[in-house]
Parts: C-alpha cells; structure tokens; sequence
C-alpha cells in the first residue's frame, strides 16, 4: 500500500466497508487505514452524511401541484393538436413545402442583425385607407386605475370614463400608476397595465389587429374561426393569435411574448419567426428579457359575461398598504383611483397588501353605483399575536424580509439591466435603509460587501426601487436598519 | 416488436381522451420524476406541465422498442435539463438571504421533523447542483429512483460503462462537497452512534460485529 499522505480515497473499499462485505481482516485493515488517513476519513464522512440525505430525499414526497388547471391546459394543447391534425391531412402536399420554404426563410431572418433601436413603428397596415364592409366591433372599458388617455381618429385628446367606448385609429395609453382594461364585442379581453400606448387598427369581426407602440398588453381572446384574425404589431414583428392568452411586451429595440394558454405565431415582415406555444415564452432582437420576467402567471384580463354595459361602477380610492385588488376576476393595481363596473348586489373583493396579506371583503353595491373606503378594512399596523415587540431600531425582520422579497423581481431587472455590458458574478451587498417615522424610506443606500464596487447604474436603480417601499410606521424618530442582498451569475 | 399498451396506441392517434387518461395515469410518476431531479424548486408545475406537453407533441415518435417508462423518464429528464439551462442563463437574486433573515426572525419555534427535512432537502440539492448534468442525471435516476445502469444508458443513450463511470465520480465529488460543508456536520454527529441511514447495509449487532 501506497504510504503517501494524500491519495485517491478508497472509495470502494469504505464502500465495501459501510456495508458489512468485508472479512475481519479486510475490516481491521481499512479500519487501521482509516485511523491515519484524513482523506479517507473525509470520504467517510461525506458517504455517511450523504446516505442520510439520500434517504430523506428517498422518502420525501412529490409536493401537491395543480393537475385540475394543468388537465384543462393539457385538454387545450390536445384539441390544438388534433385540429392540426385535421388541416395537415387535409393539406399536406401543400403544407410541406411551404413549410420547408418558411423554414429557409426565417432562418436567414434571424441572423440579420438586430435592428438599430428607433421608435419602432410597425411595418404593417395602419388604420385602413378603405374601410372595410364589415362594421367595427364595439370597444367597451370595464375597469380604469388613475388617468389613462386617449387620443381618438383625429388626434383629439379624450377624457375615458367607463362610458368611453374607443374606437378603430383611437391611441390608448396608460402613464404610471395607471391601468386599463376593456374587452371587445366579440368577446376579447385586454390588460393594458401602466406605461403602455397601444393604437387599435383594425377592429373587426374578421380582423383585429393594434398596434404596441410602447410596454405591454395582455389579451385573453376567444377562439377564433378559421376566417378570423387577431394580432398585436409591435416592433416591427406580428403576434397572430389562435385563441390564447397571452402577453406582449414592446421592449425597446425588441419583442418579449409571454403565452400562457393557447399558441401565437410571431412574424417579420410576413415572414414567420417563431410560434410560442403555452406555456412559453419568447423574446425577439435583442430584447433583454421575456416579458412577465416578474409574474410566473400573467394576471388574467377579464371578460365580464352578460350585459355589463349596463353595470353599475364601483370607485375605491388608493390607500396606504394596499397595492392591488382582486375584484370580480380581475385582478388591478390600486396605486391610484379606480373604477371599475361590476354587477350590482352582493360582492366579494381581496385587497392585496404590500406584505402580502390578502384581506377579502364583502360589499353590497348600489345599481346606481358605490364608493368603496378602504378605510372599512381596518389596516393597521400590528405585530403578529404573540411574536417579541421588535427591539428599538429594528423593524419586524419578518415584514421587512416580506417587503424585500415582494420587490424581489424589480431588484432582478435592476440586476439584469446593469449586466448589459459588464459581467459581474456574485454580488453580496446591503442596502442601509433609513425609514422615517411613517414608514416611507427616506434613503436608500447600496453597498457591496467583500469591499467590491457596485455599479452606480445598478445602485441607483435599486435606490430608485427600495425608495418606494413602505414598511411599517416605526414612529418616533424612524430607524434604519441594513438588509443583505444577494445577486448571482450562473453560467 | 412489442405490441402497444392500445392506450398509447389511441393517443397517438390524437384522441383526447386517451391523452387525458395518459395524463391521469403518469401524471405521479412524472411528478415523481421531475421532483427528483429538479429538487425542490418553485418551477416543478412548468416543468411537469411542459413535460406532458412534449409528450403529447412526440408520442408518435415512440415505436414500442423500449419500455414506454424508458421513454417517458428520456422525455422528463430532458425537460428538466432545458429547464434548468434556461434558468441559469439569467442572472437571479439569490433569495436565501431574504429567506435567513424571516427564519431568525420567525417567533414560533419550528421544531416539526417536517421542516427540518425540507432544510436537508435543500441542502443536499444545493450539493448536487454543483454536479455536472451529466453525472447528477445518472446519480439521480440510479441513487434516487433505483434504476439499473442498463436503463439508465438507455435513458440517457450512452453505453453502460460510461454510466457507471459518471455515477462513481458523481458520488465521489459529491463526497468531498458534503464532507466540506460545516453546516452538515450535526448529521455526522447524529451518525457517531453507528451506521444509521445506510442503505443496503447488512445488519450489524450493538458491536458493530456483522451478522452473519
């Protein structure tokens, strides 16, 4: 035997060992090994401690998932398939070739470079020189957060109401702190959330087409006929749409996709791309990240069923803690002014809170319409019945580790923004943050620790970020406190 | 060649039932599957639902050569690997401090065995992420889910011997890794008492002596 200090740990010999395979003297001389040998030792140890982990692994059961919600996408992708089955044998001498030249095609498409950022305006069809035959279909609002605006055909400003009904050449757009939602005659349903501008070209019962000038939309669309088209142009490309929900985010100087039921086709130039099928997500020319990067679901725009024109509005001012509502279906940012319609009589709301809390409430609304106060939910401050008052200083770690979290995906985009060029590997850093005596952050400041430098773009961004959080009203003079944060690469 | 269970044979074809009765039947075992290699993991539904929808897409690929469990274990591996590809070019906030600092925080003592094998689930996943895929896949399907190196060359389409060659350096890097990590050592202490937790173990007397 080999008698140098370091060597390949016997592995098959304590293997062997552990399980009881060896004669007596096998055993007392991998014992005797073991009792000079640091390195076999080590092994031992590490087979010991991973026998045990293997078993808890061996043991532990598969968590509970969703198979009710996965059956109905499932049952969906399988009716997709089988229609495409239907065409392909109706089609198929055709379908082959053109399918093989579209391959050709889009795949000389794809290694042009990406095109130089401008403010993309989408090569296609703009509201139409000859109108059609077909007459539009109605555009209804059934929910406005703060002051979206509208320009209408002629570039006139518009004041939207829930009585506003848009129209074909209409452009809607949404600043921040502001949401739109409206559905279409025919049964689609759109989320523009904040920062977006949309232009509707083409609304028709064969044809809806609108264009994405700026941010995001998210539509959920009834399935379409064989003769019916849906498409979202932005950036110089096409989503068409074949009964889905999904969302499309104009990011400057590309395209992000995000499906989450159903399939889209993303087209150049009439050339196809890509076809993003549920669940999936795609990004085109230099876009730095799929849209939805921080929502692993995309909240669903709602089509309210019945007559809703006719639906009363429901108005619930912004509050402090409150970040959201569930109303109806809908899920909408509270982060100013909202109204929304809503069938009259009995109705169950969520208000969403910064911490994460949900609070459901119930209310009765009025035929004529109903103001909602907020202050009936009785928000306060308060510690978790039993838990230490926090010492002086330092807030509920638990809420701020809350706050922190829920602003997880912001601090991503920060992260990934400020990689662009520069690659940065771990960053373990901490954010000193001074609260005043509301709660509201009154500085916010970024260092990296291991004495490292932090990007200014990235420490400013995030600055920006932890400057809107609230905590929880120390009272007095504030307090600050330092949160660790950690930020990796993985290549 | 061997005959097709006539459900798999009605799915090919595209009748929607026998897709969903597929799902029905493996949807535990790809559940079961996927869990085990992705570990736990916030992704496991994408992953399991984008599973059962490349298998819908694919089940005319399958010829019946192999077993269909063969098949199926191919099919959710290589999800998961893309998976976990997909995920790892984009830069993340790394969540566990966010997470240690609720944990201290947290007033209520959390002495439950339930949460302290999910805190040695993690650990022992976060060991094997720094396995190549490669060789986690084989140690996976061969440590935790028991399958033999033949399947596993199948599964993976690579000879019998390469499998065992990737699974006998998976364990010894996996060693070193485990053994190096002070957080782990209180499972050593717990084992000072003798050789508790060892699979296969032959049965050994309060000595230590082995029963013959």
């Amino acid at each position: 035997m080999s008698e140098a200090r370091s060597h390949e740990p016997k592995l098959g010999a304590l293997r062997a060992h552990r399980e009881g395979k060896l004669s007596a003297a096998g055993r007392a001389r991998i014992e005797q090994h073991l009792a000079g040998c640091e390195t076999c030792c080590e092994a031992r140890a590490g087979m010991q401690r991973y026998e045990t982990l293997l078993g808890i692994a061996r043991g532990a059961p598969a968590p509970e998932l969703d198979f009710a919600h996965m059956d109905a996408v499932l049952a969906r992708e399988a009716a997709r398939l089988a229609r495409k089955r239907q065409i392909q044998r109706v089609a198929r001498p055709l379908a082959l070739a053109a399918v093989a030249c579209l391959a050709f095609v889009a795949m000389r498409a794809s290694r042009e470079p990406a095109p130089s950022p401008r403010p993309a305006q989408p090569d296609l069809r703009a509201a139409p020189a000859v109108p059609s035959q077909a007459r539009a279909l109605a555009v209804h609002i059934t929910a406005i957060v703060g002051a979206p605006r509208a320009l209408d055909e002629v570039g006139q400003p518009v004041l939207l109401t829930l009585d506003t009904m848009p129209r074909e050449g209409w452009i809607l757009e949404t600043p921040a702190r502001s949401e739109l939602h409206f559905v279409l005659e025919d049964g689609a349903a759109l989320l523009i959330p904040a920062g977006a501008r949309i232009r509707l070209d083409r609304v028709r019962p064969d044809e809806v087409q609108i264009a994405l000038l700026r941010g995001r939309v998210v539509n959920a669309v009834q399935p379409l006929g064989p003769n019916r088209r849906y498409a979202i142009a932005a950036a110089g490309y096409a989503v068409e749409v074949r009964g889905t929900h999904f969302a499309v985010e104009h990011l400057e100087p590309g395209l992000g996709v995000q499906v989450d039921e159903g399939a889209v086709a993303v087209s150049r130039g009439g050339v196809l791309v890509a076809e993003v099928r549920a669940p999936g997500r795609w990004r085109g020319a230099g876009a730095l990240a799929a849209p939805g990067a921080d929502e692993r679901a995309l909240r669903r725009p709602r089509a309210p069923a019945g007559a809703f024109e006719t639906w009363p509005a429901l108005q619930i001012p912004p509050w402090p803690q409150v970040v959201g509502w569930e109303i109806d279906g809908a899920a909408l940012i509270a982060a100013d002014e909202l109204r929304m319609r809503v069938p009259p009589g009995a109705l169950a709301l969520q208000a969403l809170l910064e911490s994460g809390r949900r609070v459901p409430v119930q209310i009765t609304v009025d035929p004529l319409g109903t103001r909602f106060d907020p202050r009936a939910l009785q928000l306060r401050p308060r510690h978790r019945a039993g838990s230490a008052q926090p010492e002086a200083g330092t807030p509920d770690a638990a809420q701020a580790a809350a706050v922190i979290r829920a602003a997880q995906p912001a601090l991503q985009r920060c992260y990934e923004r400020s990689l662009r060029r520069a690659s940065h590997g771990a960053l373990r850093a901490r954010l000193r943050l001074q609260i005043d005596a509301r709660g509201n952050v009154s500085r916010a400041e970024l260092r990296a620790e291991q004495g490292l430098p932090v990007p200014a773009t990235f420490a400013k961004c995030v600055r920006g970020v932890a400057q809107r959080w609230r905590f929880e009203a120390p009272g007095g003079s504030g307090i600050t406190f330092d949160a660790p944060l950690a930020f990796q690469t993985r290549n | 060649m061997a005959e097709l269970d006539p459900l798999i044979s009605r799915a090919q074809r595209g009748e929607p039932q026998a897709l969903r009765e597929l799902f029905q039947r493996y949807r535990g075992d790809v559940t079961r599957i996927a869990f085990r290699v992705l570990g736990p993991s916030a992704d496991l539904e994408d992953v399991v639902q984008e599973a059962f929808v490349q298998v819908y897409r694919s089940l005319g690929s399958y010829q019946g050569a192999a077993k269909f469990s063969t098949w199926l274990y191919r099919l959710v591996t290589n999800v998961a690997r893309m998976h976990t590809r997909r995920e790892r070019s984009r830069p993340r906030l790394d969540g566990s401090r966010a997470d240690a600092l609720e944990a201290q925080s947290s007033p209520e003592p959390r002495p439950d065995a339930g949460a302290e094998r999910s805190e040695r689930l993690r650990a022992l996943y976060s060991h094997l992420e720094r396995l190549s895929e490669r060789k986690r896949t084989v140690l996976v399907l061969h440590d935790f889910e028991g399958l033999p190196a033949s399947e596993i060359a199948e599964i993976v389409q690579a000879p019998v011997l390469t499998v065992r060659t990737r699974l006998f350096y998976a364990r010894k890097q996996l060693y070193a890794s485990l053994a190096a990590d002070p957080s782990l050592a209180e499972l050593g202490r717990e084992l000072l008492g003798g050789d508790v937790g060892a699979p296969r173990a032959a049965t050994r007397d309060a000595n230590g002596e082995r029963n013959e």
